[in-house]
């Protein structure tokens, strides 16, 4: 039993190498950004770690959306592959936190 | 008694799940790798996470900025964003059927990853040379260079690997033994290590 099954029909949308530059330049603005808010300008310390989570997540979603393809898939792949790991996120953020900041409290 | 699914609403997303065909339109190569890639993440956001509760669970962490280069870090950023752009066009390139500049682009990939690992262990040796080590270091906060030391190392081999990975694929795209499906299913891997990275980069050096 070894016939192709042409009932998969692998999704053929690409994004133009017009939108790879422009993801490009945007991650590079991005990077320097989160260089700049280090080394350049003094902010408060909550306001720099809101900024550099921002920017990652940013950069995260336009390597995701455009370099490995995941706006031109099914959205149910884009679900099964995101979904888990935000979950993950905020579990781990939620079961983590207090104990990090219990042990904080007994220095 | 009609069967339930005659009720179904609708039919062609119930068929979909039946069996019999791929629910998610990709091809094995592509969905194995992402299945890959989402236990290797699962890897790296425990390493990240242990960063993390043991950094806030230390009354002091050493400051980067006087220890680390982070200006020489930011390059490693930039040069890996460029690979994953080439990486991207080279996939681009062989859908089009433009073998030749799909392998130059391989190729600009692959050098962009060597440049970044050979800056990584520039940055080691110096880190080593003020005296880290993976359990002890001038700083006196055990935990810093042991998480530094693992989670740089463990993207550090996903780089390197990638590399021997991408050289395999551009030979056989030279040849013709990979189509653009195969590239592809590389170049997922390829944007994974800089997705990574994008998490890795504020965690050890900016935050």
């Amino acid at each position: 039993m070894h016939h192709h099954d042409p009932e998969i029909v692998e999704h053929d949308h690409m994004a133009p190498p017009r939108t790879f530059l422009t993801a490009w330049l945007i991650l590079l603005v991005l990077t320097a950004v989160e260089v700049s808010v280090v080394l350049v300008f003094a902010l408060p310390a909550a306001m720099r770690v809101t900024i550099l989570l921002i920017t990652a997540c940013l950069k995260a979603s336009l390597i995701g959306a455009y370099y490995m393809n995941l706006k031109f898939e099914r959205l149910v792949m884009m679900y099964v592959i995101v979904i888990p790991l935000i979950a993950l996120a905020l579990v781990m953020f939620w079961g983590v936190v207090p104990d990090a900041a219990r042990i904080l409290g007994l220095h | 008694m009609t069967a339930v699914g005659a009720h179904e609403p609708d039919q062609t997303a119930a068929s979909r799940w039946d069996g019999g065909r791929s629910p998610f339109d990709v091809g094995w190569g592509k969905l194995m790798m992402w299945l890959f890639l989402m236990s290797d993440a699962l890897t790296f956001s425990g390493m990240l996470i242990g960063l993390w509760t043991l950094r806030l669970g230390s009354p002091t962490w050493p400051d980067r900025a006087h220890i680390m280069n982070i200006r020489l870090v930011g390059i490693m950023t930039v040069i890996l964003i460029c690979s994953s752009t080439t990486m991207a066009l080279s996939v681009y390139e062989a859908r089009r059927g433009a073998r030749q500049r799909a392998v130059w682009f391989i190729a600009a990939t692959i050098v962009a990853g060597f440049i970044f690992a050979a800056l990584q262990a520039t940055e080691w040796t110096h880190f080593i040379a003020d005296g880290a080590r993976l359990n002890t270091n001038p700083w006196g906060v055990p935990a810093f260079s042991f998480t530094f030391f693992i989670i740089t190392g463990y993207h550090g081999l996903h780089v390197v690997g990638g590399c021997v990975y991408l050289w395999a694929m551009a030979h056989r795209i030279a040849k013709g033994l990979s189509g653009a499906g195969g590239l592809e299913v590389a170049g997922l891997y390829w944007g994974f290590v800089d997705l990574v990275w994008v998490f890795i980069w504020p965690s050890i050096y900016l935050l």
